[in-house]
C-alpha cells in the first residue's frame, strides 16, 4: 500500500511542476536557513569539555579600586583575571585538586636551520596541571609537573611540530626560542574546544596557542602577555618585577574540584582575608568561582547576533510552511474531482487522508535533502564571512537528521489541514459539470 | 464588481486568502525589522573614521636575540621607510586604531578620584603620528619635535605633559568651557596639558559606544615589539607594502618582521561581524520577499485556472477587460492591506521582542509606512500578471460545456 | 431586432480549418420567440456566440436592434452585451461564492447603477421568476431548475432587448424543464424577443418560428414546422 501511496504522490507531484518546485523550495530554502543558524548557534553554546565542565572553574578575586567596582554596569562582579602575585600564590597553596595559572603570550622562535628565517609563534604560559586538567590529548611525551616549574621545556601543537620537525616524534629535541634554549617535552594532538572556554576574554574562538610553556618561565624570561589587562590603581612601573607585583590583573586561573565548591570558596576568603592585612584588597570580600558553562555565559560567548539570526530564521521557517499549507491549499481544490471520484469508488476518507499525507511527506522530504545542501552552502558562506577556522561548523550526522526530521514534521504538520479538507469532498457529486 | 459582494465572496471562502495575509504579515514584521537592523549595520561600517583609512599601512616588527638595540633599530626604521618613494609620512605607534587592540584610560577635569574619569582610547606617536594616520587637527597645535623622546620598558618614562584630544572627549570633559590649553589629569593624578584639539577620529574598538575619545600623547615606544604607521600617496598603497615589508626585512636579520597589512584590511577585520550580519539578513530578506511574491503569484494564477467559467461568464455578463483585471487587483488589495494591518502589529511585537531580549536598539517607526508601502507595491506587481491573464479568457467560455 | 447576412465564421488550429458558420443569414424580429435547432457540429454554438457578441467572425454584416454591430471593439461589444442582450446558459453559471441578490446583481454592476436602482431591480427581477425569498441564499443550497430561475432573473435585471438562452433545460428534469419554459413563454408574452438554442424537438415546437442549421447554414427544412403550426392554428 505504501508503494502504490508512493506512486500516486509522485504522479501527482508531476501533474503540476510548478507548483511541487515552489513547494519544495520554500520547505528547502526555511531548512537551509533555519539549520544553518542553528548550527552555528550551538558550535557556539555548545559544551566545549562535557565530560568535565562541571569540576572546572574559572576563579575571580575582588582585587579592584576601593571606589568604584570594576564593572560599573554589573557591580558585583569582580575583574575576571587574577593579578600575578595572586595567581602565582593560590597555585602554590594548591588548594584544588588541579590548578592552572595561565596567560598568552609570543616568542620568537629561530630557526633550526640557518636558511629559514626566525618567527614569532603564540604561547600559552602556564602551569603544568593544564594538560590533565583539560584533557589535553598528546601523541608524543607528556606536559611538565610542578617540581618542573621553571625549567625552559616546550609542548608543541601537532602544526607546529609539523613546520619545525617534519612531524617525527621530536621528544628530547631542542629549541631556540627568545635566545633561550628550550627542550621539547611534548607534542598534542589537534585539540580545538570550540569555544576557547579558559579564555574567552580574548576571543573565544580564536585559533589554539601554538604552543604550551612553564608558568615559572613570566620572570626569567620577562614574558609580556599579548592578551587584555586591566588596572586600577596608579602605580609606578619601571621594571618588569614591579609589573609582576602590581595590582594589574592579566592572569586566567582555573581550578579543578571534586568536591566543595563552598570549601574552594572558603580557602579564597582565607587567602583574600590574609591579603587584606597587609592592605590590599580593599572592597568588601567578593571571591567567586565559575564553572565552564557558567563562565561562557558570564562572558556571552555566543555572540547576540547569533541569538538575533537565530530568532529571526525561526520566524522565516514560519513563512516557509504557511506558504506550503497556501499552495497544498490551492492544489488540493483541483484535485476535487479526481478525489470524489475515488471516493465514489470506495475509498474511505481515511485513505484519502493517508494518501495525501505520503504525498506532504514525500514534499517533505525532497525539500529536506535540498535544504540540507543549502545549508552546507550557507555554512560555507559563514565561514567564509566571519573568517572563522576551516571546520569550525561543519555538516555533522547530528545537523542532518535533524533537517530531514524537521522537513518531514513540519511539512507533514502544514498538510494536516489541506489534508482534512481533501477528505470532506463527498463522493462523485462533484463530477457535474458547474 | 463592487467592493461589498468582493467581500462576502472572499469571506465566503476564507482560508486560502487568509493564510496569505497571515503570510504577508509575518514577511513584513521579518522585513521591516530586518532591513533596519542590515541599515545600521551599514551606516556603523561606513562611519567617518577622521582618518586617511585607504591610504595607510602597518608594519608589525620584533627585535630578538641579546644584545637588540632597540633605539638604533627603530631610527634606522623610520630613516628607511621615509626613503622609500611614495611614502608621506611615518610614525611608531603603541596601538593601532580600528584594529581592535588598543588600550583604554580614564581623564578626569580635576584631580579627584571619586568622581568618574572620561574613558579614552590612549595613543602614543611622535609628531609625525597625525600626518601617518591622515588626521586632522582642528585647533591648538601638533607636538614639537623636542617633546618627543623614546620611551623605555626600564627606568622611568620621560615626561609628556602635552596631549591631543579629540572634540568628543573634549565636550565630555569640559561640557561647558573650551579644552584647549586645560590640565586634565591621569587616573594616577599626574597632569598634562591639552595643547591640540582634533575634530573627530576613532580609536580601537569600533564596537565602543567611546569610539570617539582618543587621546594622543607624545613619545616613541621602545620596545621589541612595535608598530608603524606608514601613509603613503593615494593609489601606491598596494605596489608599496611588499616592497616595504621586503626592505625592512632585509635591512635587519636580527628583526622579524611579523606582517605588512593595510589599515583598510585590519579594519574591515574589525566590522567583520557587522558586515556578515548585514549580508545574511540581506539573503533572508530577499529569500522571504521573493517567496511570498511567488506565492501571491502561484495562489492568483490558480485562481485564474479554476476561475476560468466564472471570469468568462461575467465578460458574457458585460464585464469589459479591466473590469476583470480590476476584480483581481482590488482582491489582491483587500487581501494585501489585511496582512499589512497584521503586519504592522507583528512588526510592533518583534521589533519589542528583539530590543528587550537581545538588546538592540529601537526600530525606527519611520520604516513602518516604507516597509507597508512597498509590501503593497510588490503585491500588487506580484498580481498583475495572473490579472491580465484573466483578463484574456474568452467571453465565449461562458457557453462551453464542460 | 437581429439581422445576418452571410456571416462566416471559421476556426483555424494548426492543422485544421474548421468552417463552423459558412454563408448564414437569418433575421429575427422584434418580439419573436425563435427556437434555433440542428444536429450537433451544425454551428448552433458559435451562432449563438456571434449572435451575442462574444465572438466575432470573418464575413459578412450583424445588425443588432438596428445598429451595425460587425466590427466593434472588445470594450464595445463587452458594453453591448451588458445592455441589449440577456443570457440564459445551459449549466446556469452562476457565481458559488455569492448569494442569489449578489448574482443578479452581477452584470448591474458593469453598468454604474445607483444602489436603490439596482435594488429595485434586482428585487423586481427574483419576484418574478418567484424567487425573492431566497434572496440571501447561495447557489448550492437550491435545486437546478431554481437555479436557472435566477439566472433568468439575472438576464432580466438589465432590461435587455434580447434574451439568448442556450439549451436552457439541458440540465434539468422534465417537471423543472416545463417550469422553466413556462416561465420563457411567461416573458415572451410580456414582449421580450427570445431566441433560444437547443436539440430538442419538443422544445423547439413551443418557440413561434423554427430555425434548423446544418453543416454552418440555414437549411430548408426550417420554415417546415411553422408552416405546420400556423396552418393547424388556422384549423383549429
Amino acid at each position: 500500500m505504501f508503494s502504490y501511496n508512493l506512486k500516486l504522490a509522485i504522479k501527482s507531484m508531476r501533474r503540476n511542476p510548478m507548483m511541487t518546485v515552489l513547494m519544495v523550495a520554500a520547505i528547502a530554502v526555511g531548512i537551509g536557513i533555519s539549520m544553518t543558524t542553528l548550527s552555528v548557534y550551538y558550535m557556539m553554546n555548545g559544551n566545549p569539555i562535557p565530560e568535565k565542565s562541571d569540576q572546572l572553574f574559572a576563579v575571580t578575586l575582588d582585587s579592584w579600586s576601593p571606589i568604584r567596582p570594576f564593572d560599573v554596569d554589573r557591580p558585583e562582579r569582580a575583574p575576571h583575571q587574577l593579578t600575578y602575585q595572586d595567581a602565582e600564590r593560590l597555585a602554590e597553596l594548591a588548594a584544588g585538586k588541579r590548578q592552572a595559572a595561565m596567560f598568552e603570550s609570543s616568542l620568537i622562535i629561530e630557526p633550526v636551520n640557518d636558511e629559514e628565517m626566525p618567527f614569532e609563534a603564540t604561547a600559552r604560559v602556564t602551569t603544568g596541571d593544564f594538560f590533565s586538567m583539560f584533557n589535553v590529548p598528546f601523541i608524543y611525551g607528556d606536559g611538565w609537573d610542578k617540581a618542573a616549574g621553571a625549567e625552559p621545556m616546550v609542548v608543541l601543537t601537532r602544526q607546529l611540530n609539523e613546520r619545525l620537525f617534519g612531524g617525527e616524534d621530536s621528544v628530547g629535541r631542542w629549541l631556540t626560542m627568545n635566545s633561550m634554549r628550550f627542550q621539547v617535552a611534548g607534542v598534542i594532538d589537534t585539540w580545538e574546544p570550540t569555544p576557547r572556554f579558559y579564555d574567552p576574554i580574548n576571543g573565544g574562538f580564536r585559533e589554539i596557542n601554538e604552543m604550551f610553556i612553564p608558568f615559572g618561565l613570566t620572570r626569567v624570561l620577562e614574558l609580556d602577555s599579548i592578551g587584555s589587562d586591566w588596572g586600577w590603581k596608579a602605580e609606578e612601573i619601571t621594571s618588569f618585577e614591579q609589573w609582576l607585583n602590581s595590582e594589574a590583573s592579566w592572569i586566567q586561573y582555573f581550578v579543578e574540584l571534586d568536591g566543595d565548591r563552598d570549601e574552594y570558596l572558603a580557602h579564597l576568603d582565607a587567602y583574600v582575608g590574609e591579603q587584606k592585612n597587609l592592605g590590599r584588597f580593599e572592597r568588601p570580600m567578593n571571591n567567586n568561582i565559575y564553572n565552564v558553562m557558567e563562565w561562557m555565559d558570564y562572558h556571552e560567548v555566543v555572540a547576540n547576533d547569533s541569538r538575533v539570526l537565530l530568532g529571526l530564521s525561526f520566524l522565516f521557517l514560519v513563512v516557509c510552511l504557511l506558504s506550503t499549507i497556501t499552495l497544498l491549499l490551492t492544489k488540493f481544490v483541483g484535485k476535487k474531482s479526481e478525489t470524489s471520484l475515488r471516493r465514489a469508488l470506495g475509498a474511505s476518507r481515511g485513505i484519502i487522508f493517508r494518501q495525501q499525507i505520503v504525498e506532504v511527506a514525500v514534499i517533505g522530504f525532497a525539500g529536506g535533502l535540498i535544504g540540507l545542501l543549502l545549508t552546507s552552502f550557507g555554512l560555507q558562506g559563514i565561514q567564509y564571512l566571519y573568517a572563522s577556522p576551516p571546520g569550525l561548523v561543519s555538516l555533522d550526522w547530528v545537523i542532518m537528521s535533524a533537517a530531514i526530521s524537521v522537513a518531514i514534521i513540519s511539512s507533514m504538520i502544514a498538510g494536516l489541514y489541506p489534508a482534512w479538507r481533501v477528505c470532506q469532498v463527498p463522493p462523485a457529486t462533484q463530477l457535474k459539470a458547474q | 464588481m463592487g467592493f461589498g459582494p468582493m467581500m462576502s465572496s472572499l469571506l465566503r471562502s476564507k482560508t486560502g486568502p487568509l493564510l496569505v495575509s497571515l503570510q504577508i504579515a509575518v514577511t513584513l514584521a521579518i522585513v521591516i525589522n530586518s532591513l533596519f537592523i542590515v541599515l545600521q549595520r551599514v551606516e556603523k561600517i561606513n562611519r567617518n573614521t577622521g582618518m586617511d583609512v585607504d591610504n595607510v599601512i602597518i608594519a608589525y616588527v620584533r627585535g630578538f636575540g641579546e644584545g637588540f638595540d632597540v633605539v638604533n633599530s627603530i631610527r634606522n626604521d623610520i630613516d628607511l621607510l621615509n626613503s622609500i618613494p611614495g611614502v608621506i609620512a611615518v610614525s611608531v605607534t603603541n596601538q593601532v586604531p580600528l584594529s581592535g587592540s588598543g588600550s583604554g584610560s580614564g581623564l578626569r577635569a580635576v584631580p579627584d578620584e571619586t568622581i568618574d574619569a572620561a574613558p579614552a582610547g590612549r595613543y602614543t606617536w611622535s609628531d609625525k603620528g597625525l600626518d601617518a594616520l591622515g588626521v586632522e587637527l582642528t585647533r591648538g597645535r601638533n607636538f614639537y619635535a623636542e617633546e618627543i623622546e623614546y620611551i623605555l620598558p626600564e627606568g622611568t618614562s620621560p615626561p609628556q605633559d602635552s596631549i591631543l584630544i579629540t572634540q568628543a572627549l573634549a565636550d565630555e570633559l569640559f561640557p561647558d568651557d573650551d579644552a584647549l590649553g586645560k590640565t586634565v589629569y591621569w587616573g594616577s593624578m599626574e597632569p598634562s596639558i591639552i595643547v591640540g584639539i582634533i575634530g573627530h577620529m576613532h580609536g580601537s574598538w569600533v564596537g565602543w559606544d567611546k569610539l570617539s575619545n582618543v587621546v594622543i600623547q607624545p613619545g616613541i615606544y621602545a620596545y621589541t615589539t612595535n608598530k608603524f604607521m606608514i601613509r603613503v600617496e593615494a593609489g601606491m598603497r598596494d605596489e608599496l607594502m611588499p616592497i616595504i615589508e621586503q626592505q625592512l626585512g632585509e635591512s635587519n636579520r636580527q628583526r622579524v618582521v611579523k606582517s605588512v597589512r593595510s589599515l583598510e584590511e585590519l579594519a574591515d577585520r574589525s566590522y567583520r561581524r557587522d558586515r556578515g550580519m548585514a549580508i545574511i539578513l540581506g539573503i533572508v530578506i530577499t529569500l522571504l520577499v521573493g517567496l511570498t511574491a511567488l506565492v501571491i503569484v502561484g495562489l492568483s494564477s490558480f485562481h485564474v485556472t479554476q476561475r476560468t467559467k466564472q471570469i468568462g461568464t461575467r465578460r458574457a455578463l458585460g464585464a469589459k477587460k479591466r473590469d476583470i483585471i480590476k476584480q483581481f487587483v482590488l482582491e489582491n488589495w483587500i487581501i494585501t492591506t489585511a496582512g499589512a494591518v497584521l503586519g504592522a502589529l507583528l512588526t510592533v511585537v518583534v521589533a519589542y521582542w528583539l530590543e528587550t531580549s537581545f538588546s538592540l536598539p529601537r526600530l525606527d517607526w519611520n520604516y513602518l509606512p516604507i516597509g507597508i508601502v512597498s509590501l503593497w507595491l510588490l503585491s500588487t506587481l506580484a498580481v498583475i500578471e495572473p490579472a491580465r491573464r484573466a483578463a484574456s479568457v474568452p467571453p465565449a467560455v461562458a457557453t462551453r460545456s464542460v | 431586432m437581429l439581422q445576418m447576412t452571410n456571416i462566416q465564421k471559421t476556426y483555424r488550429t494548426e492543422l485544421v480549418e474548421t468552417h463552423a458558420l459558412r454563408e448564414m443569414s437569418l433575421t429575427v424580429t422584434e418580439g419573436e420567440f425563435v427556437a434555433v435547432t440542428g444536429p450537433s457540429g451544425s454551428g448552433k454554438t458559435t451562432f449563438l456566440n456571434i449572435a451575442g457578441l462574444l465572438e466575432s467572425f470573418e464575413h459578412g454584416t450583424f445588425m443588432l436592434d438596428g445598429e451595425d454591430v460587425s466590427h466593434l471593439s472588445d470594450d464595445d461589444r463587452s458594453v453591448y452585451r451588458n445592455q441589449k442582450i440577456g443570457f440564459i446558459f445551459q449549466s446556469f453559471n452562476l457565481i458559488p461564492d455569492l448569494d442569489l441578490f449578489e448574482n443578479v446583481d452581477v452584470p448591474l454592476r458593469y453598468r454604474r447603477l445607483g444602489a436603490t436602482e439596482r435594488k429595485r431591480r434586482i428585487e423586481n427581477a427574483l419576484e418574478t421568476v418567484g424567487l425573492a425569498s431566497r434572496m440571501r441564499h447561495l447557489p448550492a443550497q437550491l435545486s437546478g431548475g431554481q437555479q436557472q430561475r435566477v439566472a433568468i432573473a439575472r438576464a432580466l435585471a438589465g432590461e435587455p432587448r434580447m434574451l439568448l438562452a442556450d439549451e436552457p433545460t439541458g440540465n434539468l428534469d422534465s417537471s423543472m424543464a416545463g417550469q422553466v419554459m413556462e416561465l420563457l413563454e411567461d416573458i415572451h408574452a410580456n414582449g421580450t424577443t427570445i431566441v433560444m438554442v437547443t436539440h430538442d424537438p419538443d422544445l423547439a415546437h413551443r418557440a413561434d418560428r423554427n430555425i434548423h442549421l446544418i453543416d454552418g447554414r440555414v437549411s430548408e427544412l426550417s420554415m417546415v414546422h411553422a408552416k405546420e403550426e400556423i396552418l393547424q392554428a388556422a384549423f383549429a
